[in-house]
C-alpha cells in the first residue's frame, strides 16, 4: 500500500477514525496500530508478516536477556545473538545473491570455473529499516542507554509502526517506544500540522520526484545516447527526484504519525542549502546517518584518532552504508566516492565550498547511485567528459514535449524557492503564526497544482523502498 | 476533535464544489477517444470518434457491440450488395468495440443519431446478457447520460461517476501539458476487423470440450434477471430514443462457438423491444471460420453476409 495511494487515505480513514475512538485505553490503541501496521505490511505480500513478527520475537526477548544477564560475557553473547539474526536475515534476503555472483565472478577472473546459481529470493519492503531499528534497539540495551520493555504488544507496535516502517525514518527506542507507553489524546495542533506535512509530501513526491523520474528513467535506460548536457541534467533532476521522493515519504509519515499522536524524526533539513559534504550529510537522511554515526562511525573511533585512522573511519562508515542501500558493486563504489570529499575537507580545513558546488559535488556522485551498474554509470560519466552539447537530445530521449518539459523546471524551480524561503524550518512550522485565509489559500494552491500536475496514475513507488 | 472535522469538513466544501463544476463540464470527445482513450482496443475509440464525427461519408446502417460484431460484420460488403440491390449509395458502419457491456452503445446511438440520423441501428445480442456497465462507458459518456442512467440500480453508476469526474479532469491536464499539433483524420469508411488467419484446431477443440463439460445455461431465474437490470433498461431507453427520432432497430445473435443452444438467454424477452436476426449457427460452430476462439475470421464473416443482407433488405 502506497502513501500516495486512494486505498492508503481510505485505510488511513478507516485508522484514524476507530483510533480516536479509543482514547484513554492505552492497550487498545497500541493493539490497533498493531493490527493496522500488519495489514499495511502485509498488503505487499503476507508472508513479510512471519519475517517481521520473528525479528519482532527475537530482539524483544533478547533485550529483556541483555537487561538480565548477570555478567558481561552473557549480556555481550545475548547482543552478538540479536546481530547474528538480524543482520543474518537481512543479509540472506538482501545480500545472499550479491554475494553468490560476486563470489562467482571472482572465481572466474582467477579462471576457476563455478556452477554456483543464485536463488529466488524476494526482498521483503522495508527490511533494511525495521531491522536498523530492532538492532539499535538491543545495542542501546547493552550499552545502558535505554531499558528493555516488558511489554510484547508495544514493541511490536514499534517494529511495525505503518507510518515509518517501509522507509523510516529510522526511529531509536528511546526516542518512539516511551510514546507507546503513554495515553495519547487527540490534539487539533499536532493533526493539523500532520495534514499540513502529507500535504507537502504529497506535492514533493506527485508533482517534483514523479515528473522527474520520467526525465530521469529515459535518460539511465539510454546511457550510450546521452551528452554531456543531458548527463548534467539527467544528475541534478535526479537528485531532486530522490529528494522529493524520500522526504516527500519521510513528511507523509512524519504527518500520519502526528495524526495518531505521535512524534518521528525530521529526516531531510533543507539539504541542498548545505555549504560542504559534511553539512551536507549531517541534514540528509538524518535517521540514517546518525544510526551510522552512533553504532559505526563512533564506535570505530570516530573523530578522536589519528587523521589517518579517521579518513579510515569514513571510508568504513560510507561503505557500509553503500552497500546498506543496495547489493551491487556500485553502491558500494557510491559509498566509497562519497566519503572523499569529507576527507578532503577535513584535510584542507574547508570550511564552505558553497550551497551550489556542494550539490553538484553531489549529483555527481549520485550518477554511481543510480546507474544500474559500474559499466553503466562509466558510460554516463563517460557521456559527461564528452563536451558535447545537443540541446535538443533530451527531448528526443525522453519523448517529451517542450511545454512539458518546461512545466516540470518551472515546477522544479517554484519548490527551489519554496525551500530557500524555508532555511532549516519544516513546512508545517513555517505556516504557524500566519492569517487562516492565507493557509487555506496555500492550502487549496497545492492540491489543485498535485491534481493538475502530478502523476496520478501509474506512479512510480517510492525509490528508498527498493532499500 | 469536532472541531478538527469541522474545519476538515468546512475546508473540503470548495473542493466538493470544484469537483462539481468538473463534473458538469462537457466533454471533449475528441480527446476522450483519440487521446484518453489511446492504445484501447486497437486505437478503435479514434476510428470510431472520427468515424461518427469528421468522416463526412454518412451512416445509414450501424451495427453497435462487442469486438465479436467487430470481426463479424463485414460492412464493407454490406455497402457494397445494399447499394447495388437498391440503387442509391447506402452506407453500413460497423462500430464494434472490444469487451460486451451494453452501456457504451447508448452513447454510440445517442452520438450517432446527433450527426448522422442512421435508418437502421441493430444492436450485438450474445448468448448471456451482460450484468455490468462497459468499462468505457464512464469516460465516453456524457453528463446528462451519468447522471440520469436507465437505471440506478446497478453496482457500477458510482465507478462510472468517478471516471466521468476523470476523465474530464483529465481534458483540463491536457491542455495545459500538451504543444498543439494538427489531428489527423482516420478516413477509413469501414470497420469490419478481417483477419484470414485460422484459429489453432488445438485450442479449439479444448474450447469445445471445456464447454461441453461446463453447465448448460438455463433461462435465469427471477433473482438472476433483476442482475440483468441495467442491460434492460438500457435496450428499453435506446429503443426509446430510437423510436422518438424514427430510427429503425433490431437485435443480431451471435453465438458461442461448442455452445449447446442456437439461442440467446432470454431471446422473448429481447424479441419484446425489437425482432431479434439469428444468424445461421452453423457458421459459429465450424472451427475453421474463427481466427481466435472468440471471434469470426474473414471466412465466416463472409459466410454471415448472406443473412445479413436478406435481413437488410427487409427492413428497407
Amino acid at each position: 500500500m502506497l502513501f500516495n495511494t486512494v486505498s492508503f487515505f481510505v485505510f488511513l480513514s478507516i485508522v484514524f477514525a476507530l483510533y480516536w475512538q479509543l482514547t484513554e485505553r492505552l492497550r487498545m490503541q497500541n493493539l490497533l496500530i498493531l493490527v493496522a501496521s500488519y495489514v499495511f505490511y502485509g498488503w505487499w505480500d503476507w508472508r513479510f508478516l512471519l519475517l517481521i513478527a520473528f525479528s519482532s520475537a527475537v530482539d524483544f526477548l533478547v533485550g529483556l536477556r541483555i537487561h538480565s544477564a548477570q555478567t558481561q560475557r552473557n549480556r555481550r553473547l545475548w547482543l552478538m545473538t540479536s546481530l547474528t539474526v538480524n543482520l543474518g536475515v537481512l543479509g540472506f534476503f538482501k545480500y545472499f545473491n550479491f554475494g553468490i555472483e560476486s563470489a562467482s565472478l571472482l572465481l572466474q577472473s582467477i579462471g576457476l570455473s563455478t556452477s554456483i546459481s543464485s536463488l529466488n529470493i524476494i526482498l521483503p519492503v522495508g527490511i533494511s529499516f525495521y531491522t536498523f531499528q530492532t538492532l539499535s534497539y538491543t545495542i542501546d540495551i547493552y550499552r545502558g542507554k535505554i531499558e528493555p520493555t516488558t511489554n510484547w504488544l508495544q514493541f511490536f507496535a514499534f517494529v511495525s509502526f505503518f507510518p515509518q516502517l517501509v522507509a523510516g525514518p529510522i526511529e531509536r527506542a528511546a526516542d518512539l517506544l516511551p510514546q507507546f507507553e503513554k495515553n495519547r489524546s487527540f490534539n487539533k495542533y499536532e493533526a493539523v500540522t500532520g495534514l499540513r506535512l502529507i500535504l507537502w509530501g504529497l506535492f514533493k513526491k506527485m508533482v517534483i520526484a514523479d515528473r522527474l523520474a520520467v526525465i530521469v528513467d529515459s535518460i539511465y535506460a539510454n546511457p550510450e545516447s546521452a551528452d554531456s548536457l543531458t548527463v548534467v541534467i539527467a544528475a541534478v533532476f535526479f537528485s531532486y527526484q530522490l529528494y522529493c521522493d524520500f522526504s516527500g515519504y519521510s513528511d507523509i509519515a512524519i504527518g500520519t504519525g502526528r495524526l495518531l499522536g505521535f512524534r518521528l524524526t525530521r529526516n531531510f533539513i533543507t539539504p541542498f542549502l548545505s555549504r560542504t559534504m559534511t553539512e551536507f550529510w549531517q541534514r540528509w537522511h538524518v535517521s540514517l546517518s546518525s544510526w551510522f554515526r552512533d553504532y559505526v562511525y563512533i564506535p570505530l573511533g570516530g573523530n578522536r584518532s589519528s587523521i589517518i585512522k579517521w579518513g579510515f573511519n569514513i571510508l568504513i562508515t560510507f561503505t557500509l552504508s553503500g552497500l546498506w542501500h543496495g547489493a551491487g558493486l556500485h553502491f558500494v563504489l557510491w559509498g566509497i566516492l562519497c566519503a572523499v570529499p569529507l576527507i578532503l575537507e577535513r584535510l584542507f580545513n574547508l570550511k564552505s565550498i558553497g550551497a551550489m558546488p556542494t550539490f553538484m559535488l553531489f549529483s555527481l556522485l549520485m550518477i554511481m547511485f543510480r546507474a544500474d551498474s559500474v559499466e553503466g554509470a562509466s558510460r554516463l560519466y563517460g557521456g559527461l567528459a564528452s563536451f558535447s552539447f545537443n540541446s535538443h537530445q533530451i527531448l528526443e530521449i525522453t519523448g517529451l514535449s517542450i511545454r512539458e518539459l518546461l512545466t516540470t523546471i518551472t515546477l522544479l524551480f517554484s519548490l527551489i524557492a519554496a525551500e530557500s524561503f524555508l532555511k532549516k524550518t519544516d513546512f508545517d512550522e513555517a505556516l504557524n503564526g500566519t492569517s487562516m485565509w492565507f493557509r487555506w489559500s496555500l492550502y487549496y494552491i497545492i492540491i489543485v497544482l498535485i491534481l493538475l500536475f502530478g502523476v496520478l496514475d501509474n506512479a512510480p513507488q517510492f525509490v528508498y523502498f527498493q532499500f | 476533535m469536532r472541531l478538527f472535522i469541522k474545519y476538515l469538513m468546512l475546508f473540503s466544501f470548495p473542493l466538493i464544489l470544484g469537483a462539481i463544476a468538473v463534473f458538469l463540464m462537457p466533454l471533449d470527445k475528441q480527446f476522450v477517444y483519440s487521446e484518453f482513450l489511446k492504445g484501447d482496443c486497437n486505437e478503435r475509440a479514434k476510428w470510431i470518434h472520427d468515424r461518427i464525427f469528421l468522416n463526412a461519408r454518412p451512416i445509414d446502417v450501424a451495427f453497435i457491440g462487442s469486438s465479436a460484431t467487430w470481426n463479424a460484420i463485414d460492412d464493407r460488403a454490406l455497402t457494397d450488395s445494399i447499394s447495388s440491390k437498391f440503387g442509391k449509395p447506402i452506407s453500413v458502419a460497423n462500430l464494434g468495440y472490444c469487451r460486451p457491456g451494453v452501456t457504451l452503445r447508448i452513447v454510440f446511438v445517442e452520438e450517432l443519431i446527433a450527426t448522422k440520423k442512421p435508418q437502421i441501428i441493430l444492436l450485438e445480442v450474445l448468448p448471456e446478457p451482460s450484468n455490468g456497465s462497459q468499462p468505457v462507458f464512464g469516460f465516453t459518456a456524457s453528463t446528462r447520460q451519468l447522471i440520469c442512467p436507465p437505471t440506478y440500480a446497478y453496482q457500477d453508476w458510482l465507478s462510472d461517476v468517478w471516471k466521468g469526474l476523470i476523465v474530464r479532469w483529465e481534458q483540463i491536464r491536457q491542455l495545459l501539458s500538451e504543444d498543439s499539433s494538427t489531428y489527423v483524420i482516420d478516413d477509413r469508411s469501414f470497420g469490419f476487423g478481417d483477419n484470414p488467419a485460422m484459429a489453432d484446431p488445438v485450442e479449439m477443440s479444448r474450447l469445445l470440450e471445456r464447454r461441453s463439460r461446463g453447465p448448460i445455461l438455463k433461462e435465469p431465474l427471477l433473482q438472476d434477471r433483476l442482475s440483468y437490470h441495467l442491460y434492460w433498461e438500457t435496450l428499453k431507453e435506446i429503443e426509446r430514443v430510437c423510436s422518438k427520432n424514427r430510427v429503425k432497430l433490431a437485435f443480431y445473435f451471435i453465438n458461442h462457438y461448442g455452445r449447446s443452444s442456437s439461442v440467446p438467454m432470454l431471446l422473448e424477452e429481447h424479441k419484446k423491444i425489437a425482432p431479434v436476426w439469428m444468424l445461421p449457427d452453423t457458421v459459429f460452430q465450424n472451427p475453421k471460420n474463427y481466427f481466435d476462439p472468440g471471434h469470426l475470421n474473414n471466412v465466416g464473416a463472409a459466410q454471415l453476409t448472406p443473412t445479413l443482407l436478406n435481413n437488410l433488405y427487409g427492413l428497407y
